[in-house]
């Protein structure tokens, strides 16, 4: 089972999953193999993230081996040949706190590793998606490591959900099935899809947002104990009840669609 | 580390079948998880997936989408 494939053979098995059909015997013994070769380097990685601690908190990951489903697909949406793909092995973790304790873990984690790359889907969000991805190289595999905050990751588990009633590919911009299906009178299903996506920008702009107090926070105290004096007139720093209306605006729209996702019996 | 083989029926949004498996045993749950995959082959909408995790309650909260409805995901993280 642990023969490592070669790239052409894997490449090969990567044209025939794309182009459609029953997965075969020896094509699924094949994506088997393939999938089963990173399986110790992803317990090696998992093992390591869950031995770190960031500000005395553990980072709790849980790994996986994608799954036949998510791989064809992959390969159908997108022009990447299967030894490419790097994220067959994955890990995630959610973390407890918000956009500047995700940048601290994805700091510990590319401590914690010697080759790594950053993808950081925050400021190049997919159809939605917001999180920060590492990948590490580990003994000739690679390993996606998803970061999450709490709120991006509610949107990435509730479209998910939606997505097993209404087709995968929701998650990656295309259209529901049945998309002119009435859902709970006010939407159609397509949208109910423009209306998560609504939702991504409001956990942006709240995310945002509170960085920004939290910096600004940082930086009076600072100031405080030493420094020039805040500048003044057009360079000063929005002001507090600039910030204030800014947060109630957007914590006001996030309310009002939590209400509709807290009824849904999805 | 544990590893939980989840059998997942995404048509009716609900675990068919769940084994835990402890840290020695992670090569038995993968071979467990090929077998059932050539099982469910013909299910598109049957996921079958091994996760490593230290605990349940750290999958469940990782991995909501498994064991929540949508509405339950929302009112754990706001009341």
């Amino acid at each position: 089972m642990n023969d490592k494939p070669s790239k052409s053979q894997v490449d090969k098995l990567g044209k025939r999953l794309r182009s459609g059909g029953r997965v075969d015997d020896d094509d699924l013994e094949l994506l088997q193999r393939v999938r089963a070769t990173c399986d110790d380097a992803l317990a090696a990685v998992t093992e390591r993230l869950a031995s770190i601690n960031v500000d005395s908190r553990p980072l709790r990951p849980t790994s996986r081996l994608k799954t036949i489903g998510t791989i064809i697909d992959k390969l159908r949406r997108e022009s990447i040949r299967l030894s490419q793909m790097d994220d067959i092995a994955g890990a995630r973790i959610v973390i407890d706190g918000d956009l500047v304790a995700q940048d601290k873990v994805v700091r510990a984690i590319t401590a914690a590793f010697p080759d790594t790359s950053v993808k950081d889907r925050r400021e190049h969000p997919s159809y939605g998606y917001r999180a920060v991805h590492v990948i590490v190289q580990h003994e000739a595999c690679s390993v996606e490591v998803q970061v999450r905050t709490p709120l991006q990751d509610l949107w990435a588990q509730v479209v998910e959900r939606i997505g097993d009633s209404w087709g995968r590919e929701i998650r990656y911009g295309g259209s529901p099935e049945t998309p002119e299906q009435k859902f709970r009178s006010r939407f159609t299903r397509h949208e109910f899809v423009g209306f998560l996506m609504d939702v991504s920008d409001n956990i942006a702009g709240l995310e945002q947002i509170e960085t920004e107090v939290e910096t600004e926070l940082e930086e009076s105290q600072t100031s405080l104990k030493v420094g020039p004096p805040k500048p003044t007139g057009d360079d000063a720093k929005p002001d507090t009840s600039e910030l204030a209306a800014r947060i109630k605006t957007l914590k006001n729209a996030y309310q009002e669609k939590l209400k509709l996702l807290k009824k849904l019996d999805f | 580390m544990n590893y939980f083989l989840i059998l997942y029926d995404g048509s009716t949004r609900s675990i068919i079948e769940e084994e835990e498996f402890s840290s020695e045993d992670r090569h038995l749950a993968l071979e467990r998880r090929f077998a059932l995959e050539k099982e469910y082959r013909d299910a598109p909408n049957v996921e079958v997936v091994v996760f490593g995790s230290e605990s349940h309650e750290a999958l469940e909260h990782t991995h909501s989408r498994y064991f929540k409805t949508v509405s339950q995901m929302t009112n754990s993280l706001h009341g």
